[in-house]
């Protein structure tokens, strides 16, 4: 039921639009519309004309219930705000709305403005829709997705309905992970002959000679899971070979040329990036953490999840009394 | 980086993340609104909506400006078609000052009802030239529901409203289609539109009724020139009456509130006229005194709605006694406004149809004779007046005289032969032949002739009733004349020299005459094609006739309803209702109630109609929340599948319950297969799920 799962994470109710939190006012049409009605009274009194009288206030209820079709256009929506992948520090990150229709009809150009995108979507009556949420990253870390609101003028263009903001909660947990900006220059002290130790060689993570089986911990990579032994239901169970983490460079933090904290995080995310694009195994030493040497995807992006997590030596002394 | 630690700026991020209750109440800032760019046939169907808005001006415009402007819209079409480009500033300012001069050269002004419209209509066109970007296209629609107004200001017929508020659905449909490009058809569009219009008529029609009306107007109606309205005339000469017998225009419907009088009493006076110079009756210059009331037990009250006259003469039934609008009654019995009616005004009378009319004695006058009568009249008229020894009655000498005209080869006619030289004269010794101004003519100069003071009076006879509507139609066509002579000791009489030679013509109407009922001598006047008598008469004439009084019921209460809805008729239909004082104050309070009832109305409406559908995941919420009210921490992430295991696995009293809530809903709403349990068994299910929250605990 794979796609039960991944189109049911939409009914957070946390988020979502409902009558109290839409707003409304008139657009500048609504303003020019506002101007003209009174005109028109004022000739139809002016002339004692019935039939303007009429009209004019035809036009007055059309722009009554128009505010009521607005509204309703925008309430009752179940929103959710997902983080996208990792991105560098400063790139954009590409986060997405889900939005789900919720009271059985049809909701028509609406706009979700958020971050640095502005979308329209049309929703059929209890559909679902996701759409893009480009925004700006800043500093490394756990980035707060961005404010979102739905904006619509529907149908007749006279009144801008809009939701109020709408922010991810801290129960959802989720954020925008940010890694560090990577260092522009080539910076690293390490030469990469030690590669030929490691690259080119398919079974990277079998370069070592095989010890034994161990209880999986945190930092183990997911490559060395022995799937056969985990599978019989006692836990997650690691391969240990002889000599890993030697056969690759090790990245530390006390390495790096530069003293201040982020730009030594960011010479590391360099390191690492070329690292991994050199496809050489390559250990993290970060102050309090270290991860084993390993290459592929999954370590990269864990490395690099470390470093963006990183805190500062400097600062945890200080901060974290108990 | 100048990003602190990475711990620290978690921390941060953590904290501001948090949903703290907002910090202040803040005045919610509207976004700009976010708009598309129009889809091509968005603009297509705003630019085809002017021309209808603009064709209910054809009538009241010059016709070069209805030629430019139809140009100005078929040269836009013609460009959005080709996907051509709107011509540039310079030509579009040239555009604007040539047709600022071509209006100010035909009206010299820009004020007023007709020089601003044609300003508005120039200036429309000027726009749809124009037109390319939502902002315009918006203006224009906006633009257009004016263009409609400015038409309701020359003619608020039921044909032209249908016409102006179909233009304003395809103005709010035409927002819809600006406003969601690509989500709707024109159809879709109009359908939205049609709801969106149902649910605002009753707003409508309670403002309508309810906004207080007021007298008058709040600026001048500068250079209205008064239309050609046919109608009766000041004066009366030979013809002038029959020209109008073609004429089918209404001139008044009338509401009697009790019985309706007979056929023969329904005389409705409207000019008195005194002076005769051999060829034409004209009205004395003097000023009248007011006429006294009578209090009459036997009143004939009725309402009448009139037509405009662009005069300020009112018809009013034989002797009226009282009138609710315009000056007080005049000593000759008739009714009269301040202002020439230029609209169509509705108001209360009430008359008596007594014999004679007690008002004060005739001025010397009324037995002048024109310089220059034939001495034959003078003759005949003695001759009818008898011996001045046998001191002859009034009342006798005109029965002679009305004999005189039955017995003799006098005709009854609508087209006579024409009277040069002395119209009396030649009527009552050559032709004998003519309508009711030359009876009515004749009788009067031969009372005067006989020393009887005599007058002219002119107005119409008679009235169609039409029992759809339960009211009486007169017509240009009832346009009559006759005299009224002085009593001596009793008052006026009225006497109708028509009615002696042509007795129909009262007793039935000159509408049945003219369809030919009987008195094969009046098909000579009407025509003798054997299709309009037959259309006159017989079943497909009564079936005609019956139309026709249905279409002018309809036509008589748009009028009342629409056009004559004033002051004065809010204020009856409010005391109807039962409203004891509706002063201005009550209607504008009950009017923001009733606008308040509406808005309420309007959204419950609204949200009850978006309530109906039942749907599998409105069941599962509840079976969510009913978990979280459990204390299972319900992910937003996670899946009904791996939900239910994990609510299954915490609640193990439940597991099976629980795991039928989740399998029914997965197959209710992802699987195409029909589920045996069904929505109902869904609704069931979570309903019968209490999950017990000590127990878990």
């Amino acid at each position: 039921m794979t796609t039960a799962d991944s189109l049911d994470d939409i009914g957070n109710p946390a988020l979502g639009t409902d009558s109290r939190k839409v707003y409304i006012l008139p657009t500048r049409f609504g303003m020019l519309y506002a101007g003209a009605i009174l005109m028109m009274l004022l000739v139809s009194v002016n002339y004692n004309n019935g039939l303007g009288h009429l009209f004019t206030f035809m036009l007055v209820a059309i722009g009554i219930v128009a505010m009521h079709y607005t509204q309703r256009n925008l309430v009752g929506l179940s929103v959710s705000i997902h983080p996208g992948k990792p991105v560098f520090s400063g790139d954009m990150a590409q986060g997405s709305v889900r939005v789900h229709e919720t009271r059985h009809r049809s909701r028509y150009a609406l706009w979700l403005r958020g971050g640095d995108s502005q979308s329209r979507f049309d929703l059929p009556a209890d559909g679902h829709t996701r759409i893009e949420l480009n925004f700006k990253t800043g500093s490394r870390g756990w980035q707060p997705l961005p404010e979102i609101y739905f904006v619509s003028i529907f149908p007749v263009g006279l009144l801008c309905a809009w939701s109020k903001r709408l922010v991810q909660g801290p129960d959802n947990e989720v954020s925008q992970l940010v890694y560090p900006r990577p260092a522009a220059v080539w910076s690293s002290p390490i030469s990469f002959d030690s590669q030929a130790h490691g690259a080119g060689n398919g079974s990277h993570a079998d370069d070592g000679d095989f010890r034994g089986l161990r209880g999986h911990r945190k930092e183990d990579p997911p490559s060395r899971i022995h799937w056969r032994n985990s599978a019989r239901g006692s836990g997650l169970v690691s391969k240990q070979f002889e000599g890993t983490g030697s056969a690759g460079i090790c990245l530390d933090y006390a390495d790096t040329r530069n003293t201040d904290h982020e730009s030594r995080l960011s010479e590391l995310c360099r390191w690492i990036l070329d690292a991994d694009s050199a496809g050489t195994s390559y250990a993290l030493r970060l102050p309090g953490l270290s991860i084993a040497a390993d290459q592929g995807g999954r370590h990269r992006a864990r490395c690099l999840k470390a470093l963006a997590l990183c805190p500062d030596p400097a600062n945890i002394t200080q901060d974290d009394n108990p | 980086m100048s990003t602190p630690g990475g711990h620290k700026t978690h921390d941060r991020v953590e904290s501001e993340f948090r949903p703290v209750k907002p910090r202040r109440w803040q005045f919610p800032q509207p976004p700009s609104a976010p708009l598309e760019a129009p889809t091509r046939a968005a603009l297509a169907t705003t630019v085809m909506t002017v021309p209808l808005a603009l064709g209910l001006h054809v009538m009241y415009q010059p016709l070069w400006l209805g030629v430019v402007v139809m140009t100005l819209v078929a040269v836009r079409l013609i460009t959005l078609a080709r996907g051509l480009l709107v011509p540039g500033k310079l030509l579009r300012w040239i555009l604007t000052l040539a047709m600022l001069v071509l209006l100010l050269t035909e009206y010299r002004t820009i004020f007023g009802r007709t020089a601003g419209s044609a300003m508005l209509i120039a200036f429309t066109a000027l726009k749809v030239i124009e037109t390319d970007s939502l902002r315009d296209a918006m203006f224009l629609n906006i633009l257009t529901a004016i263009v409609v107004l400015a038409a309701f200001l020359f003619d608020q017929s039921p044909s032209t409203a249908a016409i102006g508020f179909f233009c304003l659905a395809l103005v709010i449909s035409n927002f819809v289609l600006l406003v969601a490009p690509g989500s709707f058809t024109i159809k879709g569009a109009m359908l939205l539109t049609s709801r969106i219009i149902l649910h605002g008529i009753p707003l409508a029609i309670v403002a309508y009724v309810l906004f207080p009306r007021i007298e008058g107007s709040l600026w001048g109606m500068a250079d209205d020139k008064p239309r050609a309205i046919s109608g009766l005339s000041e004066q009366v000469a030979p013809g002038s009456i029959s020209e109008l017998s073609l004429n089918d225009a209404v001139a008044f419907r009338v509401e009697f509130n009790q019985d309706r009088p007979h056929h023969d009493q329904l005389y409705w006076r409207t000019l008195v006229l005194d002076r005769f110079d051999g060829r034409t009756w004209s009205r004395a210059e003097r000023r009248h005194e007011v006429f006294p009331a009578d209090t009459n037990p036997k009143l004939v009250a009725y309402d009448m709605t009139l037509e405009a006259t662009d005069k300020t003469w009112l018809p009013l039934l034989e002797t009226p006694v009282s009138v609710s609008i315009g000056n007080p009654l005049s000593n000759l019995a008739l009714g009269e406004t301040r202002q020439p009616i230029r609209e169509r005004i509705r108001f209360k009378a009430a008359s008596v149809t007594a014999r004679y009319m007690a008002t004060g004695p005739p001025d010397d006058h009324l037995t002048d004779l024109y310089p220059g009568i034939n001495k034959k009249i003078i003759a005949l008229a003695q001759d009818l007046a008898g011996d001045p020894a046998d001191n002859p009655n009034a009342e006798m000498i005109a029965a002679r005289a009305l004999e005189l005209f039955t017995q003799s080869p006098f005709r009854y006619s609508l087209q006579p032969p024409l009277l040069d030289g002395e119209p009396v004269y030649q009527f009552l010794f050559n032709t004998r032949n003519g309508y009711c101004e030359h009876y009515a003519s004749a009788f009067a100069t031969l009372m005067r002739a006989a020393g009887i003071p005599a007058r002219l009076v002119v107005g119409y006879q008679g009235g169609e009733y039409n029992p759809t509507g339960d009211y009486t139609i007169v017509r240009q066509s009832n346009a009559h004349a006759w005299a009224e002579i002085w009593v001596d000791g009793r008052g006026w009489r009225r006497i109708d020299p028509t009615a002696a030679v042509a007795p129909e013509r009262v007793e039935i109407g000159v509408d049945a005459l003219r369809r030919g009922d009987s008195l094969a001598g009046f098909n000579s006047g009407f025509g003798t094609s054997g299709i309009r008598n037959m259309l006159r008469s017989g079943w497909l004439g009564d079936n005609l006739r019956r139309i026709r009084h249905l279409s002018d019921a309809f036509v008589y209460q748009w009028n009342n309803w629409v056009m004559a809805y004033g002051p004065q008729r809010q204020q009856q239909l409010m005391k109807r209702l039962g409203v004891a004082t509706p002063d201005w104050p009550w209607l504008v309070m009950t009017l923001t109630a009733a606008f308040a009832v509406f808005m309420i109305a309007t959204y419950l409406l609204l949200s009850a109609t978006s309530r109906q559908a039942e749907t599998p995941l409105k069941h599962y919420r509840r079976f969510k929340s009913k978990l979280a009210r459990a204390g299972i921490r319900v992910m937003p992430s996670e899946g009904p599948l791996s939900l239910s295991k994990r609510a299954a696995e915490a609640l193990p009293d439940h597991a099976e319950t629980i795991e039928t809530i989740g399998k029914t809903y997965i197959c209710l709403r992802y699987s195409r297969s029909p589920n045996e349990m069904g929505l109902i068994g869904l609704r069931r299910a979570v309903a019968g799920f209490k999950p017990d929250r000590g127990k878990f605990r």
